[in-house]
């Protein structure tokens, strides 16, 4: 169980991560208080990681045979490069920083998964891609239903807030159906314990904890939006956010949360206007895309020395 | 309404909707007063009617203030609209010096006891009509600003056509008031009066100007 700690602590910080994807506008903009949000959050992103977890634990278990000295070091490198894009406010994505460990174990020890590994990254590939195109989708319907119904605003007001409370229950539902598998997937078979639902269970109540113990000071930071977003493209685009994810946690891989969140707020910005872009900041969000694999997969070689 | 019982579903927003009508319906009633005192007092001066009907806008003045800071209050404390919170607030705080226009231009004909020539009655009026329109053609937009912002170009036009009008009609006033044999400063007090009457439409244009931004903002 102590083994466990590293993957927990791994499930802590996405959960503080993680949870201004799902609430972050809403929370920001006082549509929702932060407790309502975090304790929504958590109790649904432990339903999604028991439901629908366990074929994405399975997944990352396959891309390579893992011993608990391998699955305790896998963790620890993915956690240090979580912690250190986080402390240097570079976005994160721990999908890549487990994988990213995964394949420096490979590297350093051999035996992987290819075909596995490169299903994973095709669908790394095609969540932010998906999630823009479902933005724009999500959008026109949207737009089509506020025209056609002259809802006033103020009592549109009032359904946005419903609406910002049931898509964010759905995508932490979609958090934790598809990313328990970066916290406790590689632990998978290495113990009796580790089932998939004990696994599933005790990695959603990490990220739950994580939301609710750091995730409001990440969401005071939020400012750096890629793109101005008023309150309807910002609920479209946790919306197809949340789809994409579940759309791969059904298929069961694990993709990042915050590239299907990018993909989606680019999809409003072509709505609005390319100019309004903030490309240094997107510039940003594609460097930490390349970097985060390679810095774990280094840390893991470096660890590994030691812990194997 | 078809959906009206649903939307006790949204008790804060419902109770802004309900100030906010309450609001428009106010200060309408403070421009029927104003006509009304205004066609009074050309027809027989400073009367007890006319003195009444300046209380009454009185009233109706500080009562759109009080609600107009309900409103503000109401949406900063719930933390409604975020998005167009401040165009809204503007748009009130824009639409609210009418009722304050009026006030003042009643106030300023009881102090004064100021005799109109019936000369320039007609035209007078004309202009009371017109600035008048202006501003109930401004609520018209300020209505569908709320659930159809792309109809609002409609009414804004006819706003503006009325503000030209009143242009007009004032310049003609002071021409006609300044070739009158009056006193200088009667004349003067005259001119005050129809530059006054015109500012209502002046700022029902302002206004229109702030509410057709806001509505390119909500379309966005």
């Amino acid at each position: 169980m102590i083994s466990l700690l590293a993957g927990l602590f791994l499930g802590w910080a996405l959960g503080s991560n993680d949870a201004v994807n799902i609430f972050g506008t809403a929370v920001t903009s006082r549509m929702l208080r932060f407790m309502t949000a975090a304790l929504l959050a958590s109790v649904f992103v432990v339903i999604g990681s028991v439901v629908r977890g366990p074929t994405t634990i399975e997944t990352i278990a396959s891309l390579s045979p893992q011993t608990l000295q391998t699955a305790v070091t896998v963790s620890v490198a993915a956690a240090m490069t979580v912690t250190f894009m986080t402390l240097i406010k570079m976005p994160i994505s721990t999908s890549q920083a487990v994988v990213g460990a995964i394949v420096g174990q490979s590297v350093t020890l051999g035996q992987i998964n290819y075909s596995g590994l490169i299903k994973v990254v095709i669908c790394w590939i095609g969540t932010p891609i998906g999630a823009f195109v479902l933005a724009l989708v999500i959008y026109r319907l949207f737009r089509f239903i506020i025209d056609k119904t002259n809802i006033n605003v103020i009592y549109l007001d009032g359904w946005m807030r419903y609406a910002f409370v049931i898509a964010g229950c759905y995508g932490a539902y979609a958090l934790g159906a598809n990313n328990i598998a970066n916290v406790v997937g590689v632990y998978y078979g290495l113990d009796p314990m580790f089932t998939t639902f004990n696994l599933a269970l005790l990695g959603g109540t990490s990220i739950a904890i994580g939301m609710l113990t750091f995730s409001r000071r990440v969401m005071a930071t939020v400012g750096n939006n890629l793109v101005e977003m008023n309150t309807v493209k910002s609920l479209v685009a946790v919306v197809a956010c949340a789809l994409t994810v579940h759309f791969y946690a059904l298929v069961g891989v694990p993709v990042s949360s915050s590239q299907a969140i990018v993909g989606a707020v680019l999809g409003m910005g072509m709505v609005t206007r390319l100019s309004t872009l903030k490309w240094r900041i997107l510039r940003g969000v594609i460097t930490a895309w390349v970097a985060t694999p390679l810095i774990s997969a280094v840390l893991f070689c470096f660890i590994s020395r030691y812990t194997l | 309404m078809r959906w009206a019982g649903i939307f006790y579903l949204f008790p804060r927003q419902r109770k802004l909707h309900e100030t906010v009508s309450e609001y428009l319906d106010t200060v309408k009633q403070n421009r029927e007063v104003f006509r009304e005192a205004l066609t009074g007092y050309l027809r027989s001066g400073s009367s007890n009617m006319f003195c009444d009907h300046v209380a009454a806008a009185h009233r109706l003045e500080s009562k759109a203030d009080d609600l107009r800071r309900t409103i503000e209050q109401s949406m900063y404390s719930n933390a409604l609209l975020p998005d167009s919170r401040g165009d809204i607030l503007g748009l009130i705080e824009s639409y609210d010096k009418i009722p304050g226009i009026c006030e003042r231009m009643l106030n300023y004909l009881h102090v004064r006891n100021l005799t109109v020539p019936t000369e320039i009655h007609e035209k007078l009026l004309q202009l009371m009509v017109s600035a008048l329109d202006a501003a109930d053609q401004l609520v018209c937009g300020i209505e569908l600003f709320f659930t159809r912002p792309k109809r609002i170009s409609e009414c804004l036009e006819r706003v503006d056509k009325l503000e030209s009008r009143c242009d007009l009609l004032e310049k003609e006033l002071t021409i006609e008031i300044f070739a009158l044999p009056l006193d200088p400063v009667c004349q003067e007090q005259l001119a005050r009066v129809v530059e006054d009457l015109s500012s209502i439409a002046d700022q029902a244009e302002d206004t229109g100007t702030r509410l057709q931004i806001a509505a390119i903002k909500r379309a966005m």
